[in-house]
């Protein structure tokens, strides 16, 4: 049984967009908008506005905060734009930045006690009602955006993006235990609204 | 009656509402001996040292400030309030734009602080400070190791027992009390006065404005004043030990100590004088064109203790 | 084990962290049970699924315009709040006038430390004792510097609005009194212009004006 951890975020960057053929123009537009070439930084964002859009409404649950979050990484990412290197993704980077961004908000929205549903079929029936509200993207994205939002992000975290237990506790707040059985969960509610 | 409607007039003038300010209260972990970065354009900064191991910000921003951000990590704590960029272009006497932070830091911090028109107090921070303003006061109490100042036209008050102290302003009186090592201050018409003892390096840089040292020095070291035509006055104590040499243009020079002034005959006469008291190891230089020198004795001035 | 049992171990068993002997017992429960076989195949399926979801999604909107926009305001503000230090956080115009000025300061220190007999520290020059009026070298500099400070002040004077009002009555009321006192060195240096001590004063007193100018500079950048 092959681990599942690694496995998802290195096959997520090969199949991303050929990494190769964007390395030396990512390098000159690094290099600009280190400068301050703010059209530098513009060609940067063109190139992973759309990586990063994604994770942040798989995470966040709605285009709206989506789009505030997306804006907030590019601008945080302007401040302290990395030094380019040889094995240093910069889309790895970005998602860093707007993972970080995201589960801060998820771990404030937690601490404010938003109280989530238990009854699974009727979370299920939720899930697969706020699916169909969203903009319609493929099955399976439209029920993530449904997910009550622990069981959402932990899911987005592990099963979609590869990010392990521990590293998904440490952002999120949540302990290990918590985040498997979020993932699980998830799994389950998932299923309910995707399968007939 | 007449008192009565006095004192009802004040009551109805406190009632008035003030523009709405908003309340924060943040806070955030810093290390012991970190850097403290603090920047608030209008309004005042009151820096207080505490033992805690974080940096608290309690205050009221002004009603349309854009906000107060917190960030940095724990070697390094960032505090800025930001206003929209409009309000640069006022006066910024305004008192709507006032944002007035308290920002409570480990008491070993290096604190740096950054105001337009706010007034800056420090008190009890023993780490190096570094203030940048344009018109706001600045108060500083404790014992900071350095402190450097660059302000313009608000009064710069220092009363620490700090060993170097470097300021410039232009028109802002100057008051340091208690350096104990080096002091250097810098202004255009801005009154100086600098008391302090077991100092070693005295420079005072003035165009129009009046200096005043009472200062007992260390066995070795160098005071320099150079004015145009601000008055400098030497308050030293009597068993004072150094090599002086003043000179002025057009001024006047009295001093307790050393033979009369001679005046110099050339094209442009000026007086100087020249003498030595004990140890030559101490230097001390006064220059002006137009300024008088004077040079008293006196007790010498107590060391300071550090206030709290 | 029953069916009951099995299911909800089947997300450990699809992550691969069940124990050796727990995985083994599942799967032979597994071999006899095309029930739970098929719950297992569903599991796996949804996860694959996820990999699979495509890497990228394009906002509902172009988000540059809103970015760009931030960018520039933020600019303003970072530079007021990031404590620049000297020539850093100083605008292109300001920064250039404030070097001249530096440098032509510069050059009137080592003047000051110009030797007796009215020996000038650059270039080894010998100074000129003219006829009347203030030493070539002298001139030099001070024509220099007059140039660098010109180009400082026009530059102060377009950029004007940028001060608030106090700080534009403060500075020219205390360029005004550097001014008298040049002034009135100068003039005396003329009938004198040997005079070392002179010579002294009327650098110091212009690096009082470049010192000046550029805490100007750097409330320029503020206001």
């Amino acid at each position: 049984m092959a681990s599942h951890a690694g496995a998802v975020r290195e096959g997520w960057t090969v199949s991303a967009l050929p990494a190769g053929g964007h390395d030396e123009q990512e390098e000159r537009l690094l290099a600009g908008a280190r400068a301050g070439d703010r059209s530098a930084f513009e060609g940067i964002y063109r190139l992973h506005a759309g990586r990063i859009y994604a994770i942040c409404q798989r995470l966040t649950g709605s285009a709206t905060e989506a789009e505030d979050l997306t804006q907030e990484t590019f601008l945080r990412a302007w401040q302290r734009l990395p030094e380019p290197e040889p094995d240093r993704r910069l889309g790895a980077w970005l998602r860093r930045v707007a993972v970080n961004l995201a589960c801060d908000g998820f771990r404030a929205r937690r601490s404010r006690g938003t109280p989530e549903l238990f009854d699974d079929r009727i979370e299920a029936r939720a899930v697969r009602q706020a699916g169909r509200a969203a903009q319609p993207r493929g099955d399976l994205d439209e029920a993530i955006l449904g997910l009550p939002d622990g069981a959402r992000t932990a899911f987005v975290l592990f099963d979609v993006y590869g990010y392990r237990h521990e590293e998904i506790a440490a952002l999120t707040g949540m302990a290990v235990g918590t985040s498997k059985a979020q993932v699980h969960r998830a799994r389950r509610l998932l299923r309910r609204a995707l399968e007939p | 009656m007449r008192t009565l409607s006095a004192w009802l007039l004040v009551v109805v003038a406190g009632l008035a509402p003030a523009a709405a300010q908003v309340q924060v209260d943040r806070s955030r972990p810093a290390a012991k001996a970190g850097t403290v970065s603090i920047s608030n354009p209008f309004g005042s900064v009151k820096v207080i040292a505490w033992d805690k191991a974080e940096v608290a910000v309690t205050g009221r921003l002004a009603a349309g400030a854009e906000g107060l951000d917190l960030d940095g990590d724990k070697e390094r704590v960032d505090v800025s309030v930001s206003v929209p960029e409009a309000w640069f272009y006022g006066s910024g006497q305004d008192l709507d734009y006032r944002s007035d932070l308290e920002v409570r830091v480990p008491a070993s911090s290096a604190v740096d602080v950054e105001t337009v028109n706010a007034s800056i107090t420090i008190a009890g921070v023993s780490g190096p400070l570094e203030i940048s303003t344009v018109g706001g006061e600045v108060g500083v109490s404790g014992s900071p190791r350095e402190v450097r100042v660059n302000g313009m036209t608000g009064a710069v008050t220092l009363d620490t027992a700090s060993s170097e102290v470097q300021v410039e302003t232009v028109n802002g009186p100057v008051t340091i009390r208690g350096a104990t090592r080096s002091v250097s201050v810098r202004t255009v018409s801005g009154r100086v006065e600098v008391v302090g003892s077991g100092l070693t390096q005295v420079e005072v840089d003035s165009t129009a404005g009046d200096v005043r040292l009472e200062v007992g020095f260390a066995k070795q070291g160098e005071v320099r004043v150079e004015t145009f035509s601000g008055s400098v006055e030497l308050v030293l104590p009597a068993a004072v030990a150094a090599r002086f040499e003043f000179q002025t243009f057009s001024g006047q020079i009295t001093s307790d100590l050393g033979p009369k002034p001679r005046v110099q005959e050339r094209r442009n006469p000026f007086q100087e004088l020249r003498f030595a008291t004990g140890s030559e190891e101490f230097e001390t230089g006064v220059k002006t064109y137009s300024g008088n020198i004077v040079l008293r004795t006196g007790e010498p001035a107590k060391p300071v203790r550090p206030s709290q | 084990m029953s069916c009951d049992e099995i299911v909800p171990r089947l997300d450990e068993r699809v992550d691969g962290s069940l124990s050796r002997e727990e995985d083994a017992a599942l799967g032979i429960h597994l071999a006899g049970c095309p029930a739970c076989r098929d719950e297992e195949r569903r599991l796996r399926e949804l996860i694959a699924a996820a990999r699979a979801l495509p890497p990228a999604i394009p906002p509902g909107r172009d988000l540059w315009p809103g970015i760009e926009a931030r960018l520039a305001a933020d600019a303003r503000v970072a530079s007021i709040r990031r404590g620049k230090r000297a020539l850093s956080g100083l605008p292109g115009w300001l920064a250039a006038a404030a070097i001249l000025i530096a440098a032509a300061g510069l050059s009137l220190y080592m003047l000051r430390l110009g030797g007796e007999g009215g020996q000038s520290a650059i270039g080894g020059a010998t100074s000129v004792a003219a006829r009347g009026g203030v030493p070539n070298d002298l001139r030099e500099m001070t024509a220099e510097f007059r140039g660098a400070r010109r180009e400082m002040r026009s530059a102060l004077d377009e950029h004007r609005d940028t001060l608030s009002p106090a700080t534009v009555a403060t500075v020219e009321e205390n360029l005004r009194i550097i001014d008298a006192a040049v002034g009135q060195i100068e003039a005396a240096l003329a009938r004198d212009p040997g005079n070392q001590e002179l010579r002294q004063m009327l650098a110091a007193t212009r690096h009082q004006e470049t010192a000046m100018l550029r805490q100007v500079a750097r409330a320029a950048v503020r206001h």
